[in-house]
């Protein structure tokens, strides 16, 4: 069930990690939306349910040089809501193109 | 992570600030959150740095983007504050304050008594500063007096034949209203007689105030042009009297034995002059004094209220009354030469005596809840220190410093809201106390009220003195490392040096507000001794005073005046225990005092009327001067050859006669006065009286011309008696001769002349008084201030005193260095105390009588004082600090 607080950035933040942008600052360059909107979104729709997160592999990071990262990824409930909230929010499907 | 590479200084201004932001994240959150902030900010800007230089705009993006961690914080925060945590808070703090039942009691009372007192002081500010008069626009009204810089006669009520020039000639008041509360009139049925006060009051007197009657109407034009026998009551008169049967209006009432319709009932917040005023009747000027050739000019006495209309400010009205002023004196230069008329804020005419006094107890009350919440700060401080592990274990298991805080927060608020509570409930009982120590003479006096604005304020001191005296330990609690603290267990936690420092600078400045406070208070309590110690002249003791009425109309002839005071003179004399007996139209310090300022001048002299000096002229029968022991300095006292086809004569006093006569004998000489009707003629001067200090007895006395009412036969007289002892057990017998002699002529009042000083110096004594009781509150929480601190400094370095004890120290040393310790902040405290005083002090010298704001005496009286008060309350800790056994205190290490 799409909860009715879930507000239109925070329905943009689930269409992108849908779309396949998986980590925060991935997700602030596709939608445009600033930092202190896409990590409040992903805190509340990881409470939710609609988002989980997990983190890179230790070993990943570091043949990549660099610090682990965290991936968001949709859930069963996530799916479910996003499907409701294209539809109360018909623009949200063309707003971010796939990954 | 970041590992130990360096990156660019702005990167690493970015993740410092990340760094900072972590400890506010929930401990379960709190890795993951720095790990993802840190991670995302490291590779984008090494994504940035690949291959191409970085731009200034891309900098600006990274700074935009850490940003977003802020409100990332406050999210994470607000998700943890939940209701059921808020409850949860709400009920650990409830435990833990009833854990330590000894300390909540403490806290709970130093509280209640702060915001106690805060709430009390407040509502006689709030009534009698804050609160607009109960009138419609009531900036528009404003009072007019008169005043004469050239005989130093200041405030004076202007006199009828310009009062009613003024309504012709200016045009800046929608209207002028006139009263005068004279003598109390008799109101009689078929069962009782009764004196009681009366108000006249001209046409616009009601329409100006804008207040309409409770019941019934008031005058119309016709009935005060006329002076009909109508009158409007006052509601608590008609209560008491009539029960507030609404019937009542319509009907006739017996005024002073004619019968007088009454019109209406005024409600009882109706306060001109004041809201026990019984009757008001209407006034013409033309009527009253149609048998004079003129409307008097010269007959100061009128209170007079008007109403600007809207868009006049004060100093318009003020320009206008100036040239009308001018033009009356030119007109009119005998009676209004040198006379100018001052328009004044009817709020500023009715409290501006008061307004010192109250601002001086608002801020002394202030000074307490200060040194109330100092002293919570302190305690809380104290046992915050005792809980760092309590803390620190609750850290260590998941609870961010933030949830650390609001639990500290929570337990401050519940004090506080328990505290206000408590406060609320003192300051009824203090509100009860207020009505019997403050003096009936206070300025809207009546309108003094618990009401919601009252509790409003209390409660916004609650919310602000939990949040000052609980933010302080709260503060501490975010800045101390508390896995450090549960690494060193409990000894020596909070024994920190910040922390001591910081809880000494709240000992140093509660005992700085505290000496602030009892200066003002010891400067005040000199000042009213040095009142009491005054000599008015007269000697108040064992006098008793009955204002007597006698009804003009019955009582209309000389004689019939003359034959009733004497024989009533008989008759009290004749009573067990009275020493002497006589009367005055006016008494010193006395209200209802009917003395006229009329101008004198010594005869031959060139002096013309209008710039002579002016005296107040008071009648006295024979035994006067004796009753009162004023003292006859030459010549002789009123005798039977004072009568009505006698030599005029009058009694001067001494600055009167030094003034006229220097360097001669003033007995025998002849006195222009400017007085009767029957035109100006000498009066010649039989004695010579002492100076007399009628106003109050912080004013210096005046001339003062005494003429003999046996010349003058007055009909309203106050009787005053000399008894063997106390003059009250005479008041009945008084009564009954005066009710015998006449009984539809009833006593308006009996008192003593010691309760007329009384209340002359009511106003002094309740600020001295209030004043008193805030500096003994806060000398006694300072002191406890002082003794909290030391006991827990004591008890924190119990080991390091078993070490030194072990060492070797004498346990003299260790008295010492507990005492030295209190002894510098004390020292500290004083020192800033007598540094504000000074400062502060001198805004209170205006309410001070032959005592400077900076006497030395107080200063070092008090000083030693509060010094010798926190020696005592350190030497309780500092005997503790002795009685340490060091082997004891090792071996518990």
């Amino acid at each position: 069930m799409v909860r009715t607080y879930v507000t239109y950035s925070s329905g943009l933040v689930l269409r992108a990690i849908a779309a396949g942008y998986r980590y925060g600052f991935d997700v602030m360059d596709v939608t445009g939306l600033p930092s202190g909107t896409v990590y409040p979104a992903l805190r509340k729709l990881e409470r939710v349910g609609f988002v989980r997160s997990s983190w890179e592999g230790a070993s990943d990071a570091r043949q990549k040089g660099r610090p682990a990262r965290r991936y968001y990824e949709l859930t069963g409930q996530g799916s479910v809501a996003l499907v409701a909230l294209l539809r109360r929010f018909p623009g949200l499907e063309k707003a971010v193109a796939e990954a | 992570m970041k590992g130990n590479r360096t990156y660019d200084p702005l990167l690493e201004w970015c993740l410092f600030w990340i760094r900072r932001l972590a400890p506010l994240v929930p401990v379960a959150r709190r890795s993951d959150w720095r790990r993802e902030w840190e991670g995302e900010l490291i590779h984008r800007w090494e994504e940035l740095d690949r291959g191409r230089r970085i731009r200034p705009s891309d900098r600006i993006s990274l700074v935009l983007a850490s940003a977003g961690a802020i409100v990332d914080v406050v999210c994470l925060i607000r998700q943890d504050w939940r209701i059921d945590m808020l409850l949860q808070d709400v009920r650990y703090a409830a435990r833990t304050l009833g854990q330590r039942p000894g300390f909540t009691v403490v806290v709970l009372l130093i509280l209640s008594l702060g915001i106690g007192a805060n709430t009390v002081v407040f509502s006689v500010v709030d009534a009698v500063l804050f609160s607009p008069l109960p009138y419609p626009d009531p900036e528009r009204l404003v009072t007019i007096r008169d005043e004469n810089p050239f005989k130093s006669l200041f405030d004076q009520g202007p006199a009828p034949g310009n009062i009613l020039d003024w309504r012709q000639r200016t045009a800046v008041f929608e209207g002028i209203g006139a009263w005068y509360a004279g003598e109390p009139r008799t109101v009689r049925d078929d069962t009782q007689a009764e004196k009681v006060s009366a108000t006249e009051v001209t046409l616009d007197f009601f329409s100006v105030f804008g207040r309409g009657p409770l019941l019934g109407r008031v005058f119309d034009s016709d009935e005060v042009s006329r002076q009909d026998a109508v009158v409007v009551l006052g509601q608590a008169y008609w209560i008491r009297r009539f029960s507030g049967d609404p019937s009542v209006v319509g009907s006739k009432i017996l005024i002073d034995e004619v019968p007088h319709e009454v019109l209406g009932v005024m409600p009882a917040d109706f306060g001109v002059p004041d809201r026990q005023m019984a009757l008001w009747l209407p006034w013409d000027f033309r009527i009253s004094y149609s048998h004079l050739p003129d409307i008097p000019r010269d007959y100061r006495f009128v209170n007079v209220v008007a109403r600007m209309r809207p868009g006049i400010t004060i100093e318009r009205a003020q320009a206008d009354m100036d040239r009308i002023s001018a033009s009356l004196a030119e007109e009119h230069p005998v009676a209004n030469g040198g006379w100018n008329s001052r328009i004044v804020a009817l709020h500023e005419e009715t409290v501006g005596d008061v307004r010192q006094s109250l601002i001086l107890l608002f801020g002394a009350v202030g000074f307490v809840l200060l040194i109330a919440c100092t002293n919570i700060a302190n305690l809380l401080m104290a046992r915050a220190s005792d809980r760092r592990r309590e803390m620190a274990l609750r850290s260590a298991i998941g609870a961010s410093r933030l949830r650390l805080v609001r639990q500290l927060l929570t337990e401050s608020v519940l004090l506080s809201t328990l505290g206000g509570l408590g406060g609320i409930a003192l300051a009824f009982v203090g509100f009860r106390v207020l009505g019997v120590v403050a003096p009936a003479e206070l300025p809207r006096f009546d309108e003094i009220a618990l009401d919601a604005r009252v509790l409003v304020f209390a409660l916004g001191v609650t919310a602000a003195s939990g949040l000052i005296f609980g933010s302080l330990p709260a503060i501490h609690a975010i800045r101390v490392d508390l896995l450090g603290c549960l690494k060193e267990g409990t000894r020596g936690a909070g024994t920190g040096r910040p922390r001591r420092s910081f809880r000494s600078v709240l000992v140093v400045t509660e005992v700085a507000a505290a000496l602030v406070l009892m200066i003002g208070a010891g400067l005040l309590i000199q000042s009213f001794i040095g009142i009491l110690r005054i000599d008015p002249g007269y000697d108040p003791d064992n006098v008793l005073v009955a204002r007597t009425f006698p009804d003009p109309v019955k009582y209309g002839g000389a004689e019939a005046r003359l034959g009733y005071f004497d024989t009533l003179r008989r008759q009290i004399s004749a009573l067990p225990g009275v020493m002497s007996v006589g009367a005055a139209t006016g008494l010193p310090l006395n209200a209802y005092n009917n003395t006229p300022t009329r101008p004198y001048w010594r005869q031959g002299s060139a002096t013309r009327t209008e710039n002579a000096a002016e005296a107040d002229i008071t009648m006295i029968t024979q035994g006067f001067l004796r009753t009162m022991r004023i003292p006859l300095l030459s010549g002789r006292d009123f005798d039977d050859r004072d009568s009505l086809d006698g030599v005029p004569v009058v009694i001067v006093n001494e600055l009167l006669a030094a003034s006229l006569w220097p360097d001669e004998k003033a007995v025998g000489e002849y006195l222009m006065i400017d007085y009767s009707q029957r035109g100006i003629y000498p009066y010649q001067i039989v004695g010579v009286a002492g100076a007399v200090r009628t106003v109050d007895l912080k004013s210096a006395p005046q001339p003062e011309i005494y003429m003999p009412h046996a010349q003058v036969p007055y009909v309203t007289m106050n009787v005053v008696v000399r008894t063997s002892s106390d003059p009250t057990a005479l008041a009945a017998s008084v009564r009954n001769v005066i009710a015998t002699m006449d009984p539809t002529q009833p006593v308006h009042s009996v008192t003593t002349m010691e309760s007329l000083v009384g209340v002359s110096v009511a106003a002094d004594r309740f600020s001295t008084f209030l004043m008193g009781v805030l500096s003994v509150l806060a000398l006694v929480l300072a002191t406890f201030g002082v003794y909290s601190v030391m006991a827990y400094t004591v008890s924190q370095r119990r080991h390091e005193i078993g070490v030194r004890l072990a060492l070797g120290a004498d346990r003299g040393n260790i008295l010492g260095m507990v005492v030295r310790q209190s002894g510098a902040l004390v020292a500290i405290g004083v020192a800033l105390g007598l540094v504000l005083a000074l400062v502060l002090t001198r805004t209170m010298s205006s309410l001070l009588y032959g005592v400077s704001a900076a006497d030395p005496t107080t200063y070092l009286a008090v000083s030693v004082v509060l010094a010798a008060a926190a020696a005592c309350a350190s030497l309780v800790p500092a005997r503790r600090a002795m009685a340490v056994d060091p082997i004891n205190t090792l071996r518990h290490d």
